[in-house]
């Protein structure tokens, strides 16, 4: 059976939402994306969306109010993202690279000379500095029990989700406010 | 996705980890930000007699790195009211 691979294919998501603060939709607007970093971001630094899920969006932007208080209002933001150079775990290829990676650099950190000021490494910190040394533009992660899709053992009430964490923000155009 | 960025991908990583000196390793790490060494911050939370904290802000104040939120939880409900520990009272609350 014949193999097709794609060298070149450049991805788009045409729907890719973003939950906020209402208050911060005008300088989203005039003035585009801020990348955000932290250590509350957990496939490291990056502008983060929800994929095809307005709703997801909504959720998120309304859990973050509820924990700043204040009754501040909320508002979902959709866009077109070009994936680009895009480090994307719902492919089993690139899934194997980053838990190679990860492995790699704990194991060297252990035998190392430094180990006890590098031993707490997160996951978050390995999505960024995977980012940072492939220059990749975005990172897509899927969110929700690790099921084997194949097993008929399947429940509806999972909650799946498809985030996106955009590194370069030049690959997010189209914003508007829904 | 493109093969072509796998491919890379896969290369990219891999070289780092193994023909990087010593120095170029630890100082990617450290470039990578340090912050994500942390355990990704929690929510604020409110105990005993109203006390509201940062699990990761107390821990920095305490330059404790590897302070989990339990451990924080239980060391100050211990002691309410944020006096008196040390790295003493962390080491026994965990």
């Amino acid at each position: 059976m014949p193999r097709f691979t794609f060298r070149h294919l450049e991805k788009i998501v045409p729907d890719a939402y973003h939950g906020t603060l209402k208050r911060d939709v005008p300088s989203i607007l005039n003035d585009g994306f801020l990348v955000s970093t932290g250590p509350r971001m957990h496939l490291g630094s990056g502008v983060y969306f929800f994929e095809s899920s307005r709703a997801w969006a909504e959720h998120w932007a309304q859990q973050k109010v509820n924990q700043i208080g204040g009754g501040l209002e909320i508002a979902v933001l959709m866009a077109e993202v070009r994936l680009g150079r895009c480090i994307d775990l719902c492919d089993r290829d690139n899934q194997k690279i980053l838990d190679d990676f990860e492995r790699d650099v704990k194991n060297r950190i252990k035998s190392g000379t430094m180990a006890g000021d590098f031993d707490k490494v997160t996951a978050a910190f390995i999505f960024n500095l995977a980012a940072q040394r492939s220059n990749a533009d975005s990172i897509r992660k899927p969110y929700g029990p690790a099921e084997d899709t194949t097993n008929r053992w399947i429940d509806i009430r999972w909650s799946m989700r498809l985030v996106i964490c955009v590194r370069n923000t030049k690959n997010i155009s189209n914003i508007q406010v829904v | 996705m493109s093969t072509e960025f796998t491919d890379e991908l896969r290369k990219s990583l891999s070289d780092f980890v193994q023909n990087t000196s010593d120095s170029e390793f630890y100082q990617a790490l450290k470039d990578a930000d340090y912050e994500f060494f942390s355990k990704v911050e929690e929510p604020k939370y409110t105990v005993t007699r109203g006390v509201s904290f940062s699990t990761v802000t107390y821990a920095k104040a305490l330059d404790v790195k590897s302070l989990t939120f339990r451990k924080a939880l239980r060391a100050i409900t211990m002691e309410p009211e944020l006096k008196g520990i040390d790295h003493q009272d962390l080491a026994l609350a965990a």
